[in-house]
């Protein structure tokens, strides 16, 4: 009953919300193990992100990748090991709560419902409602999707929905931004123009960001950001790397069976 | 957009100021001077059956988008998951068991229909998330399948009665507003009015549901609680107004669409455009299904599937453009 009446008190626009305005500072993840079924698909790893990092996330298909944006977003449940965001582990964060510290893009939305793009926005703002139309009409002159705002979701290009899909998730209001698959099914000139709105939020707005990217074009643009980390994942453990340095190239090339071109 | 919620409103009042008027009788001011028994007529039976008509048609709509925004889909509907069938098993079953308590208005009819179309769309839930991963041509698929299950138990009960109840069983089975009497208007009125209150405190979550659990988890919605309160709410409606009228079918497909093309798709206003234009189409449904054909009464179950019927056909072709 008290977790009901927290679902519609935490709600109102009246009780603003304790965490946010706080930002982001650090995850730590600990001992991380999780099995899908009989496959392992991680044991025993920890990572740990602070703010204004980016973070990629590179591994073949299939190898938890997803999986571990969906832990981290307490979509997943039965991992071992401990998350602990600024302190707090993440079961002790309500859905909304958790909103508040970090925001997830899932991959491969489909959309059936004929929402407009600003509809879209102002219900992303849900976790944090008392300053929605303040970070709405922030997102929209971010993103530059001023034109697309009266549209329906439902009708627009792959590259146009994907950087509304960007706005929507910098509305959400957490700074740990959880992209997974950013780039997929676009074309190389709208890959660019998401590019550089992720260095825009990441250089300007500070936020930090974990992404799963899935080729070798996607994780090579972002070879001379500033704070980029590099997370491999093989053998259910996250391998660290501050560039795409000689040793990541050989653990690249042994993963994935193919070679990394670098300047 | 003002005008619309005027117009919408205006037309609402005028289809249930006209209608208790319209019928196999014709009642107008001067015929209360010439036969006094109209007036018993407009009050004991057609002000509460129009009424009764609204508050139907207003609760399988609103079920309905409460479906269609959960299973985020536009085709999800009470009748096309099996739901309504499910609640005329229960009340069939119910029936066939003959009274066992009577309190107020209710026997065991109403509790099984309820208790039915909880379990039933329990179960597609459960279903849809574990196996159909959320791919919701399969959910359909399985509604279907489980509204065949339910029909032939259906007709296995109804092959086990009589000729006399297994009769009355099947003109139940068409759905029609019957049992007019102020007491299940109060009934209907309470249920619907507890529903539509929770429905708009959940208007946002609605509006996030519907466009996947994934993206609503994502923005910060409790997903598992509010799915449990909107299966719960939806049932409820379902059961209780299939216990006194029967499976009216369709109603809660078309009115959904016809309210999200006019309104938008935002909760806010679907909520109430819906409750509105489900209810005045149904009391329109029921006028014409009692006056087309008088002195003979269409029910207006079979009157709501034809037009429905042609509608989802429509739907299913057009949706995509």
């Amino acid at each position: 009953m008290v977790k009901y009446k927290r679902l519609f008190l935490e709600r109102s626009p009246r009780f603003p919300h304790p965490l946010y305005g706080e930002g982001f500072k650090k995850i730590s993840i600990n001992n991380l193990s999780f099995s899908l079924g009989k496959k392992q698909i991680f044991s025993e790893t920890n990572v740990a992100i602070h703010k204004n990092d980016l973070c990629l996330i590179v591994g073949k298909n299939g190898i938890g990748k997803s999986t571990f944006l969906k832990i981290i977003n307490k979509q997943l449940n039965g991992y071992s090991g401990e998350i602990i965001i600024d302190g707090r582990n993440i079961n002790e964060y309500s859905v909304r709560e958790l909103a508040s510290k970090l925001a997830y893009l899932p991959q491969k939305l489909v959309f059936d419902t004929p929402y407009t793009v600003l509809e879209l926005l102002e219900m992303s703002a849900y976790s944090n409602q008392a300053e929605s139309k303040k970070i709405v009409t922030e997102s929209i002159s971010i993103f530059q999707i001023e034109y697309l705002q009266k549209k329906f979701i439902t009708q627009l290009s792959g590259g146009e929905l994907q950087r509304v899909l960007l706005a929507s998730t910098y509305v959400v209001g957490g700074e740990l931004m959880l992209l997974d698959e950013p780039f997929s099914f676009l074309d190389p000139g709208q890959r660019k123009k998401v590019f550089e709105k992720i260095l825009e939020l990441h250089e300007q707005k500070k936020r930090t960001f974990v992404m799963v990217v899935n080729s070798v074009e996607e994780m090579l643009m972002f070879e001379d950001v500033a704070g980029l980390s590099v997370y491999v994942i093989s053998d259910g453990k996250f391998k660290h790397f501050d560039s795409f340095d000689k040793k990541f190239e050989k653990l690249f090339g042994d993963v994935f069976e193919t070679g990394l071109k670098t300047k | 957009m003002m005008r619309k919620n005027i117009g919408l409103l205006f037309i609402t009042i005028v289809v249930l100021l006209l209608a208790p008027f319209l019928g196999e009788r014709y009642i107008n001011i001067f015929s209360f001077l010439q036969e006094p028994d109209s007036l018993y007529i407009l009050f004991q039976y057609r002000v509460p059956r129009i009424m009764l008509a609204f508050l139907a048609g207003a609760g399988l709509s609103l079920s309905g988008m409460i479906f269609q925004s959960l299973f985020c889909n536009v085709l999800a509907t009470p009748y096309t998951l099996g739901i309504s069938t499910a609640a005329s098993l229960g009340a069939l079953l119910a029936m066939s068991l003959g009274v066992t308590f009577n309190v107020w208005i209710f026997d065991q009819t109403v509790v099984f229909a309820i208790l039915f179309s909880v379990l039933s769309l329990w179960s597609i839930y459960l279903i849809s998330r574990r196996y159909a991963e959320g791919r919701m041509s399969d959910v359909l698929l399985v509604g279907v399948a489980l509204n065949f299950l339910f029909t032939s138990l259906i007709m296995l009960v109804q092959f086990q009665l009589d000729y006399l109840n297994a009769f009355k069983f099947m003109h139940w089975l068409f759905g029609s507003i019957r049992n007019v009497s102020y007491e299940v208007v109060i009934f209907e009125l309470t249920v619907i009015f507890i529903a539509v209150t929770l429905v708009y405190l959940l208007r946002k979550e609605l509006d996030l549901l519907s466009l996947g659990e994934e993206f609503a988890h994502s923005r910060g919605v409790n997903v598992s609680y509010v799915r449990w309160i909107l299966i719960i709410i939806g049932s409820v409606l379902i059961g209780s107004i299939v216990a006194f009228f029967g499976p009216i079918a369709f109603i809660g497909l078309i009115v959904p669409n016809i309210a999200r093309a006019i309104f938008g798709a935002v909760h806010k206003k679907l909520i109430f455009a819906t409750l509105l234009i489900g209810g005045s189409m149904l009391v329109v449904a029921d006028v014409l299904s009692r006056a087309l054909f008088a002195p003979v009464e269409l029910p207006v179950g079979i009157f709501s599937s034809v037009i429905g019927a042609i509608f989802f056909c429509i739907l299913v072709i057009t949706r995509r453009h």
